[in-house]
């Protein structure tokens, strides 16, 4: 049943898509759809990147390839996408019409990697509406002692009523709500504040933030270890909510600025852009396994006060091959320089995997500057060179990896 | 900062690095893109390095690109511009399909810059005015050249390719030298990038399939726009455009068909004179006859091997045989000397008794007792065995004259006796036969082997059934009696020819009896379902119309009757006073009633034959 509800969904949309020229976005939730749809279509190629393959092609689209929605909204920030270094986590906050998801990514040389996701069916914008419709119905039983709330008509109407002044909440102060004839061709009016808006759904909100904490939790990060939130889904702009996630992320970059409900279609439009020119696309697997890097690998320092610390030069979970170029100051007075290179697993001591040796460096006036050229290959096994930028001297040690 | 080195260190490696780790990432992004076309292409450079390289081996291309000026540009003709070589005109004869956008625009940059009207002008050429000047053939070409549907219809019908398609004379010689740049010089036209190779004389037999199937479906992009002859463009008005849209089609499909033909024909070809395929086909062959040989002569091998099996068999069955009847011939010979010389001793015995009895003078004293002893002794010579005689001449050698003559007389009694005791068994015997013989003959139904009535019957029908002189004429005798005896007892061939002799030899009046008392059983059997039958046949007709009159009809009567019934029709005045005077003995009155029940019999009988057809 539900297969045929989408079907009949890509039907209606491709209709729409002959009407219009152009870039073609559309985006729904349909109620129960594990991993919900978004599309996008150019005209010619029809290009969609939806959940439901099965329904998307019994539409007549051809579907280039399926993506999560996270991945896409992230794809609409353009988040790790102008770099290929770097690793950082991100969290994407989704709260759609009926539903509510939140996962945390990892992006690690320009690849998103889903950490773990948590989806509440229970809450989504129309729980909100409900809440204020309620509030509406005793307001109006209180005024005309009338009560609405076994007509389903009247319910109906002032749900609809409901919706808009959430809407127009999201931006204003207050709302009228108006809603013509509501029982008994009494006409009802009332004005709602933001401020009552949020009391009433306080609970909600609420129930829309703990998820996060219990993500985080599982997910052994703390929210200091989140480098971005961004948001998606219509509800997201409702504004005690951003409040509510940047208290919770208070030195966090918040994504916020795309309209939240358009953006997993536009990372959708974007993906297909990147696919459509593309001839001999292989069908590929839904979700592609890569080799990571199982460890981080670290160089041990000395920083000014003369403590030891460790140094990144290549993250954990970094696709292979990978290879990263690292600039590294040294004591131009030093004749002899040491560079111990570590791996640590997530929380574990350091352990030492090599040393590299550079003798009898001439000294210079002022810092030294080496170059380190870090290369793993795919099945783990570290190359390190080094080299003094001044005199030429190198070195360079080849670390095989550990059998599996 | 980095850390400063003791003295004593050296670089070394003191453990292994972790390996890598597999997980699940998300299909997103252009370096997810980057990653996995790299892993695909299983290089290490980085995807963006790649795509530079390209671009720059592009360029240096470019560089070296090479202008062929055309020497007869200047003597062009601009009206004539869809016959001039577009290639040639840019200075790319050389390149032609090959050439790329850059280079065809690279050329046309040159070319501009030395053609342009301005720039003769300034040279102090002279140029003629608007589309006369041979540049417009310049733009022509790029403006073909430098778009690519354009250009796929001018590359489609470009002069210098080589349309032919070798003889099969040429190709059976050398086959690969002649049809290997005809292909290639054909898998331009494929839609498909990859285009099989012919190949070499050691090309599997996939390799081989491959390629004639890829050349059997080719897909082709050669399209003969170009060589429409009317341009649409020229029309005036619309009906006119569509009538030429229509001619060019029909003229594209009949060239398009063509030249699917010739590629066809091209295959086929090649296919024929294909030296690998007559090698697949004859290996093919020869393993399916070499199967086929096998097997055959698997079942030869067997059938040889049965074959001995039973001769061994009959050997041995032929040599127990042989074994047998050479020690059964043994015995014979054996037998028969053993009875030889019995037969001498018993001889040889009589003959001393005959001298013994004759030296006592036949223990007689007168002539006539002398003869009597001599026929006893004769019948004793007779009849005693071999150790009888023996004892006897014994007792003859050592007695007295008296003792003699006793044992001689007992032996004589004694044989006389069981001569007696012979004839006496041999008459009993006789008797016991002539009364078996009697009591199975005579009794009809008591005899030993059981014949009762039915039987016997059963035997005459069959004696009769089955005459003198056919094939084993007593043995299908017995099997008939075996088949429909009722009394279940089996009868041999023997049995019914002792029994039927027996009948042939009893009197007439047992056999009458016989078939008489078979005729009684036959009306017992018979009799009820008999009468529905019964009715319809004339005689009981008589009984049944007699039995309600004292003077049953007789036969004449009844003739009579049905003849004055003929000879008065009904209309007759007086009709049964005459039918009576007809019929003699008969008044009016039993005529009439004669007559109903005719009618009513004539009228059941129709009725009655009636069901039955309708029930047949």
């Amino acid at each position: 049943m539900q297969d045929l509800t989408a079907t009949d969904a890509y039907k209606e949309f491709k209709m729409d898509q002959r009407r219009e020229l152009g870039i073609f976005c559309w985006t729904g939730t349909p109620r129960h759809f594990g991993r919900s749809f978004s599309s996008c279509g150019l005209l010619k190629h029809c290009i969609l990147l939806v959940s439901c393959r099965e329904a998307a092609e019994a539409a007549g689209f051809r579907v280039l390839r399926m993506i999560h929605e996270p991945a896409a909204a992230l794809l609409a920030y353009d988040v790790g996408q102008d770099s290929s270094s770097g690793k950082s986590h991100v969290l994407v906050y989704k709260l759609g019409g009926t539903s509510l998801s939140v996962t945390l990514l990892q992006i690690n040389g320009g690849i998103f990697r889903v950490l773990s996701t948590k989806t509440d069916h229970g809450i989504g914008g129309e729980s909100f509406t409900q809440a204020l419709a309620q509030h509406l119905a005793s307001e109006f039983k209180r005024l005309f002692k009338h009560d609405v709330s076994s007509n389903a008509r009247a319910m109906l109407k002032l749900m609809n009523s409901a919706d808009m002044t959430k809407h127009s909440l999201s931006s204003l102060g207050s709302a009228n709500c108006f809603v013509d004839s509501l029982h008994d061709g009494i006409d009802f009016e009332c004005n709602v504040s933001r401020a009552r808006f949020e009391l009433l759904c306080s609970s909600l909100f609420n129930k829309s933030i703990q998820p996060i904490r219990s993500l985080l939790e599982e997910a052994g990060l703390s929210t200091s270890d989140i480098n971005k939130v961004a948001l998606c889904g219509g509800s997201a702009r409702i504004p005690r909510l951003q409040q509510l996630i940047r208290e919770m992320f208070p030195d966090v970059e918040l994504l916020s600025s795309a309209p939240p409900d358009e953006v997993i279609a536009v990372g959708a439009a974007l993906e297909a852009g990147l696919l459509v020119g593309r001839d001999g696309l292989a069908p590929e697997a839904e979700s592609v396994t890569v080799d990571v890097s199982a460890a981080d690998i670290l160089l041990k320092e000395v920083d000014d006060a003369g403590a030891e610390t460790f140094t990144l030069l290549l993250p954990s979970g970094t696709p292979l091959p990978a290879r990263r170029h690292h600039s590294l100051p040294a004591d131009g007075q030093l004749s002899s320089l040491c560079l111990e290179i570590y791996q640590r697993f997530s929380s574990e001591r350091p352990d030492l995997l090599s040393k590299m040796i550079l003798r009898e460096l001439q000294p210079v006036q002022d810092n030294r500057c080496i170059d380190a050229v870090v290369t793993m290959k795919r099945d783990g096994s570290l190359h390190v060179s080094c080299a003094d930028r001044s005199s030429g001297r190198s070195e360079a040690v080849t670390i095989a990896a550990a059998a599996v | 900062m980095l850390l400063e080195a003791k003295n004593v260190e050296e670089t070394a490696v003191l453990k292994a690095a972790a390996a890598s780790v597999l997980v699940q990432v998300e299909p997103v992004g252009r370096w997810f893109e980057a990653y996995i076309r790299r892993r695909n292409r299983n290089v290490s450079a980085s995807f963006q390095e790649l795509e530079d390289e390209e671009e720059s081996s592009e360029e240096s291309e470019d560089e070296e690109l090479l202008l062929e000026e055309h020497p007869m540009l200047r003597t062009l003709d601009p009206k004539d511009w869809k016959n001039q070589d577009h290639y040639a005109v840019l200075g790319l004869p050389h390149l032609r399909y090959k050439a790329t956008q850059r280079q065809i625009k690279a050329a046309h940059k040159a070319i501009v810059l030395k053609h342009h009207p301005d720039k003769r002008k300034a040279a102090g050429e002279q140029i003629q005015e608007g589309d006369n000047d041979y540049f417009t053939c310049i733009t022509k070409a790029i403006e073909t050249l430098s778009d690519p549907t354009k250009r796929r219809a001018f590359d489609s019908v470009d002069p210098t390719f080589d349309n032919s398609v070798p003889s099969k004379g040429e190709g059976k010689e050398n086959f690969f030298e002649v049809f290997s740049p005809v292909f290639e010089r054909n898998a331009r036209w494929s839609t498909k990038k990859s285009v099989p190779k012919l190949g070499t004389p050691d090309s599997t037999f996939e390799e081989v399939d491959n390629f004639y199937s890829f050349w059997y479906n080719f897909d082709s992009w050669r399209e003969f726009s170009y060589l429409d002859e009317e341009e649409k463009e020229k029309a005036e008005c619309r009906d006119e455009r569509r009538w030429i849209e229509k001619q060019n089609r029909a003229s594209r499909a009949q060239r398009k068909k063509e030249e699917m033909n010739r590629i066809r024909t091209l295959v086929d070809m090649a296919y024929s004179c294909d030296p690998r395929i007559k090698k697949f086909k004859e290996e093919e062959k020869a393993r399916k006859e070499s199967e086929k040989k096998a097997k055959a002569e698997a079942k030869k091998r067997e059938q040889e091997e049965k074959e001995k099996a039973r001769q061994a068999e009959l050997e041995v069955v032929r040599l127990a045989k042989e074994k047998e009847e050479e020690e059964a011939r043994q015995a014979a010979v054996q037998a028969k000397k053993e009875k030889e010389i019995q037969k001498k001793a018993i001889k040889k015995e009589r003959q001393k008794l005959r001298t013994f009895c004759k030296n006592w003078n036949y223990f007689a004293d007168t002539e006539a007792d002398g003869v009597k002893m001599m026929e006893e002794v004769e019948k004793l010579c007779e009849r005693l065995e071999l150790m009888s005689l023996q004892t006897l001449n014994e007792t003859l050698a050592s007695g007295s004259k008296e003792d003699c003559k006793a044992a001689v007389e007992k032996q004589v009694e004694e044989v006389s006796a069981q001569l007696q005791r012979e004839r006496e068994a041999e008459v009993q015997a006789m008797q016991a036969a002539r009364s078996a013989e009697q009591a199975s003959g005579g009794g009809g139904g008591g005899g030993g082997k059981g014949w009762n009535e039915d039987d016997l019957q059963l035997l005459i029908k069959a004696v009769n059934l089955f005459p003198a002189g056919t094939n084993a004429r007593w043995e299908v005798i017995a099997n008939y009696m075996n088949l429909h005896s009722v009394s279940g007892m089996k009868r041999t061939a023997k049995d019914v020819i002792n029994k039927a002799k027996n009948l042939q030899r009893l009197d007439p009046v047992q056999k009458d009896e016989i078939n008489r008392k078979a005729f009684e059983k036959f009306k017992r059997e018979h009799t009820s379902v008999a009468p529905s039958i019964d009715n319809a046949a004339p005689s009981e007709r008589f009984d049944a119309s007699g039995e309600g009159n004292p003077a049953p009809w007789t036969t004449e009567e009844q003739k009579l009757l049905e003849q004055a019934l003929k000879t008065y029709p009904v209309s007759t005045p007086e009709r049964w006073e005459k039918i009576a005077a007809a019929v003699p003995g008969r008044t009016k009155k039993d005529c009439m009633k004669r007559y109903k029940e005719l009618v009513e019999m004539v009228k059941a009988k129709k009725a009655c034959s009636g069901t039955s057809g309708s029930q047949e």
